[in-house]
């Protein structure tokens, strides 16, 4: 039953349509069927009853005198007369229930002395006896002259005309049934058709709405609920398409918006650096030259230059940035000897933590290979931004740089003995121009692009970072970046090269 | 090494700075100077390949985007004359061109050097990278 009623619910709604109305149908012309099958018989059983009576009726009427007289031949004679086809037999009986003729014209039975059962029966039966046997009606009757009972008779009717009337209208019957049903299926199907038809187009066009192409508009005939259903369908594709016209030409305006302000960047970068480069130049020169200078001179010149050197530093950070955001920047992932660039982030950054009277720990794990595939130089970066920030942030203690292998990732993991960064601050140091509070930037100044960059190229690397730390307790701030296969990504990166 | 050490160490040498940033050039050009080197500028490739075809440098510094004449085209057109086929030119590229450097060295350029130039530190990488050329080397030794 679960399993037919599985079946129905897979099927399509026309088919699910079809099959309910046809049992329906089914349903009810059977029952009427039947009903008006048993009137029918009723009615028939009636006919013959009333028949049955009548003949009775003038069969006692035609043999009183013969029962008084007991003339069995007459009887006989009459018994014949009245027999046939639909009259089977018919008996008559003298004043003491014995038989005394039959429609089989048979003497002996003229002889029969004994009286017959049935015979007393009907000498009592003033109304006429009617007993429904199988194949056959039984009726029987006294007859009378004058007041005197002179005897009974008794006659079977066949009901072979009967039966034959009730099988021709049931079969009638089956046959109005039988067309009715077709009728009705052929009725639900055209029904069904007519409303799941517009449905079918209608799901038709949402999948084509649903891989993007909004211009569809349902167009076949449909009214009523299916009308509504396809109008509002209509209102709605076009309402989409409408949205997403207008979706698009603001996206291609802030694309257009977006572009131009990359390109002003990158030129105005440009710009900017190259006096900037001639400056830190020159006043390196001045530095390494001129030796008559006096100390306030040379501190002075170093003082310009050093804020010089800032000023490169943010505008290369701001540069990057807006590189890295607008995706122009191509990383090219090459295997780089990773112990190599650890030791020159070594030798740079331990400079700065001596400055503070920190150490620098530094280590490789042994299971990391010795070669490893990563853009060089935004590995650098990040690395470099990291182990800066700790330094930056610490005044007393340690800043570790680890480098550590997992199964499917390589982790850079800098952790520093500094002030921390508070909880609800940890997703949003990762912002631009963000730092733990404005006194903060005013303390370690920055440009508070560093951890921006540094996450977007996580980001740009399918890597991820994460930091844990609480106020005075340190940080520690985890990269995780997927290990690439050298090889092929070494084809990539020589394929690369061979376009450009 | 300290700029004391260096101060003689390039002297005699012809090099060749190409760059259409004046300053730049002129950093670098001191710079070298510094060192006793002889160095002749160019503003673009076309300049670059004229003084380099007339005094023979030992080595080139070239930008690479330029007008007129890119550091990419003035390499290419000195690999196809067999006179200046085998003078080294060190790429000098900017911040900001990150994939830049692989593809001058596939280009056929001897090295890179990026752009800012460190005052200090300069005349150290630049002796780093060339010391594969024969006549430095044998200066350095």
């Amino acid at each position: 039953m679960t399993y037919l009623s599985g079946k129905f619910r897979n099927l399509q709604l026309a088919a699910k349509f079809s099959i309910g109305a046809s049992l329906l149908v089914a349903i009810t012309i059977a029952a009427i069927s039947l009903l008006s099958l048993d009137q029918e018989r009723q009615h028939f059983r009636h006919d013959l009853e009333e028949q049955a009576n009548l003949l009775l009726l003038s069969t006692s009427l035609a043999s009183d005198t013969g029962l008084y007289e007991l003339d069995a031949f007459y009887l006989s004679n009459l018994a014949s007369e009245i027999s046939g086809d639909e009259v089977l037999n018919v008996r008559f009986y003298d004043d003491t229930g014995r038989l005394v003729a039959d429609n089989t014209g048979d003497p002996e039975t003229l002889f029969i002395i004994e009286p017959n059962a049935t015979g007393i029966d009907l000498l009592d039966e003033e109304e006429p006896l009617l007993r429904w046997e199988d194949e056959r009606l039984f009726a029987g009757r006294n007859v009378l002259l004058g007041n005197g009972v002179v005897g009974a008779v008794s006659l079977e009717l066949s009901t072979e005309e009967l039966n034959t009337q009730i099988a021709a209208t049931r079969n009638q019957a089956v046959g109005a049934a039988f067309l009715a049903i077709i009728a009705a299926i052929a009725v639900a199907y055209a029904l069904s058709r007519s409303i799941t038809a517009p449905i079918r187009q209608l799901a038709q066009a949402s999948s084509q709405v649903a891989e993007g192409n909004y211009k569809v508009q349902y167009e076949g005939n449909a009214s009523g609920e299916v009308g509504e259903l396809v109008n509002s369908f209509n209102t709605m594709t076009e309402a989409i398409r409408l949205k997403t016209r207008d979706l698009q030409r603001a996206t291609r305006d802030a694309q257009e918006a977006s572009r131009l302000k990359d390109e002003f960047l990158s030129v105005m970068s440009h710009e900017l650096r190259t006096p900037l480069n001639a400056m830190i130049g020159f006043l390196g020169i001045v530095q390494m030259t001129e030796k008559q200078m006096t100390d306030k001179g040379l501190h002075r010149v170093e003082r310009a230059r050093s804020n010089a050197e800032r000023l490169l530093a943010l505008i290369n950070d701001i540069l990057d940035i807006s590189r890295i955001e607008s995706g122009r920047m191509q990383l090219v992932p090459t295997p780089v000897n990773i112990r190599q660039e650890v030791a020159k982030l070594n030798d740079q950054m331990a400079v700065l933590a001596e400055e503070k009277g920190l150490s620098l720990v530094v280590s490789v794990d042994k299971m990391l290979p010795e070669m490893v595939t990563v853009d060089e130089d935004a590995f650098t970066k990040i690395a470099t931004n990291l182990v800066g920030n700790a330094i930056k942030f610490t005044e007393e203690g340690q800043v570790t740089l680890a480098l550590l292998k997992d199964t499917n990732d390589w982790i850079i993991e800098v952790k520093d003995t500094g002030v921390g960064i508070p909880a609800h601050m940890h997703q949003i140091i990762f912002e631009r121009f963000r730092q733990v509070d404005g006194s903060t930037k005013r303390k370690y100044g920055g440009s508070g692009l560093g951890l921006a960059i540094t996450a977007s190229l996580i980001r740009a690397m399918n890597g991820t970072i994460n930091v844990t730390s609480a106020p005075n307790e340190g940080a520690t701030f985890t990269v995780r970046i997927p290990i690439v296969d050298t090889a092929r990504s070494q084809a990539l990166s020589r394929m690369e090269v061979e376009v450009a | 090494m300290t700029g004391a050490d260096l101060s003689h160490i390039l002297e005699g040498l012809t090099i060749v700075v190409v760059d259409d940033e004046v300053d730049s050039q002129e950093v670098a050009a001191t710079l070298l100077e510094m060192c006793g080197a002889n160095v002749i500028t160019a503003n673009d490739g076309k300049e670059g390949l004229e003084v380099i075809r007339k005094h023979k440098p030992v080595f080139v510094i070239s930008d690479l985007s330029m007008p007129e004449m890119s550091g990419w085209e003035m390499l290419h057109t000195l690999k196809k004359d067999r006179t200046t086929l085998d003078i080294p030119v060190v790429a000098l590229t900017a911040h900001a061109m990150s994939g830049d450097r692989e593809r001058a060295i596939m280009a056929g350029f001897h090295n890179y050097l990026t752009k800012p130039l460190s005052p200090e530190n300069f005349i150290r990488d630049l002796l780093n990278i060339v010391m594969d050329i024969p006549v430095i080397a044998a200066l350095v030794a």
